[in-house]
């Protein structure tokens, strides 16, 4: 039973209009963008993780896989999504977990954090992270569980800082960690060190895929171009599927059963749920 | 350590399946320490079942008695000839190495964990070191069957390295998915190859570290070069523990068979092979 397709651009949470702390937009057919504004550092709240990111990742999907065509052993339409920080700053990607907060929560990480993280490293389209500033701890984490990354070249920096101020990773964190990062090495300095990346080094180890010079805007455009070059692998839709294959770890440890379904069936499913 | 010496070599040619004119596969010896399978299913070899269980099995249980019955005294431990496989596309042409399985095979009920993964977990594990020659394409279970040997000598002309699953619309077999996760050089490999079905070219490869080393002139030129490899790797057979110490490795491919695993010494290795028998 479909809902109405979602009509873009809109705001999250649902029903604000001033101060929305995301606006998602389709600006081609082929792209989906999901800017986060929550305030000055971009904190990934419950708040922001249930109702905003969720939803917003919930439209998006469906839009997508209304594409499909109606035959039997139809294909979808190409299609990738980015995600960015506030497009009108130039200062952070995401500072990452109201920490504190998050930890007063027992099912904080099981049931609301580690949920988005899988459904984006499972999601059936391409996502780019543009990194248009700061990346720091779970900010990152959202960035890595992103497909691809392209960062600002400017005055930002990515870390995994939880050794700095005394938070362990869960297990699905890290196997988030290793199923992205290029090598134990990195690893260790990522995690062990919480070594701060520039973007520079960040693109020398791996944690990026390109850096681009100028402003948020130019970090958007360059995201765009990258996902024009990826958007023809959603058409077969098994994008998603495969990176469950390919990532088991993540999902075993996030305690949600990784069934290799098809296409088929994840379509179906989606369908039932709305 | 010695060697038999060449001139007492006999060297050996089986064609398999047994009996079969023209053969699927041709098992040779030409060397004391080199074996060689060449695989010759039509024109783009495909992985057949046939292949799978009437050529390749039987052909590694072949190598692996006869190199098990090299095992003598050595000074302080048991020790076996060096000895090394190379597994090669059929050398009679240039275009593939393997266009990987065939389309009915996936199909079939049980395919994977009753034929495939048995016979690419074998070679995986296999206790002398193995060389794929790839001296063509190398698509999907073709480039599985690669990335199941130690290394990968590849032809340097027209020939790409790609898992296509992607444009076909099928995920990965659990063990594929493992392999590709384990033997490829790193995540953003990974990423290309099993998410984008990236065509490797074989500078790409090499530049990426899916193959080890480049050789000109086509199937005789890579089988050359596999042979120099072999030479180089053959002593690695000599302890015996060689495929133990490659099932300890690659323990998350073998986890999703669901046996039972064990990592034997050289001495009860060669036990339960010979029990096997």
């Amino acid at each position: 039973m479909a809902m109405p397709s979602p009509t873009f651009p809109f705001n999250l949470p649902a029903g604000t209009s001033s101060a929305p702390l995301a606006i998602v937009t389709h600006p081609t057919p082929t792209l989906w963008v999901i800017e986060l504004r929550h305030g000055a550092d971009n904190r990934i709240t419950t708040h922001l993780l249930l109702d905003v990111l969720t939803p917003a990742l919930d439209a998006v999907e469906q839009d997508w896989r209304a594409t499909r065509g109606p035959e039997e052993g139809a294909r979808w339409a190409p299609g990738a999504l980015v995600i960015i920080g506030a497009l009108d700053q130039d200062k952070f990607f995401s500072n990452g977990l109201d920490y504190l907060a998050a930890i007063q929560s027992e099912i904080f990480f099981p049931r609301i954090f580690h949920p988005v993280l899988t459904r984006l490293m499972s999601f059936p389209i391409p996502t780019i992270a543009a990194l248009n500033g700061h990346t720091f701890a779970g900010g990152m984490l959202l960035a890595l569980s992103c497909d691809y990354r392209v960062m600002t070249s400017g005055k930002a920096w990515c870390s995994m800082n939880e050794i700095h101020f005394g938070a362990p990773i869960t297990a699905c964190t890290a196997e988030i960690l290793r199923a992205k990062i290029r090598s134990p090495n990195v690893l260790r300095a990522c995690i062990l060190e919480g070594r701060r990346f520039t973007p520079q080094d960040a693109l020398a180890n791996g944690l990026v895929d390109e850096i681009v010079d100028g402003k948020s805007a130019d970090i958007l455009h360059k995201a765009g171009e990258f996902a024009r070059r990826v958007e023809g692998c959603a058409v077969t839709g098994v994008w998603g599927i495969m990176k469950k294959s390919i990532y088991p770890r993540v999902f075993e440890t996030a305690t949600e059963f990784a069934h290799r379904m098809t296409p088929n069936e994840q379509q179906a499913i989606f369908q039932a749920k709305l | 350590m010695a060697s038999a010496s060449a001139t007492h070599h006999r060297p050996v040619r089986v064609c398999f399946p047994a009996g079969s004119n023209p053969p699927l596969g041709i098992l040779s010896h030409p060397s004391p320490t080199l074996w060689v399978i060449e695989l010759r299913n039509g024109p783009d070899n495909r992985l057949a079942e046939q292949v799978l269980l009437d050529v390749i099995a039987p052909a590694l249980d072949r190598i692996e008695l006869d190199w098990r019955n090299t095992r003598r005294k050595g000074s302080d431990s048991e020790e076996w000839a060096p000895a090394a496989l190379i597994l090669t596309g059929d050398l009679r042409q240039n275009k593939f190495f393997s266009n990987g399985l065939l389309v009915e095979s996936i199909a079939m009920r049980g395919f994977f964990p009753q034929i495939f993964d048995p016979v690419i977990t074998r070679l995986l594990t296999f206790p002398i070191p193995t060389i794929a020659a790839i001296n063509g394409h190398a698509f999907a279970g073709g480039l599985v069957l690669a990335l199941a040997c130690d290394y990968r000598i590849m032809t340097s002309g027209r020939a790409w390295c790609s898992m296509n699953e992607i444009t076909f619309g099928v995920s990965l077999p659990p063990v594929v998915s493992a392999i590709l996760q384990t033997k490829l050089p790193s995540p953003d490999v990974l990423r290309a190859c099993a998410l984008e079905g990236k065509r490797f070219t074989p500078q790409e490869a090499l530049a990426c570290e899916m193959v080890d080393q480049l050789a000109e002139g086509g199937s005789a030129g890579v089988l050359h070069k596999a042979i120099e490899y072999a030479e180089r790797v053959e002593n690695l057979a000599a302890k015996g523990v060689l495929g133990t110490l490659k099932k300890s490795k690659y323990l998350s491919v073998l986890n999703i068979l669901g046996d039972d695993i064990n990592l034997p010494t050289p001495h009860e290795a060669d036990t339960m092979f010979r029990t096997k028998l």
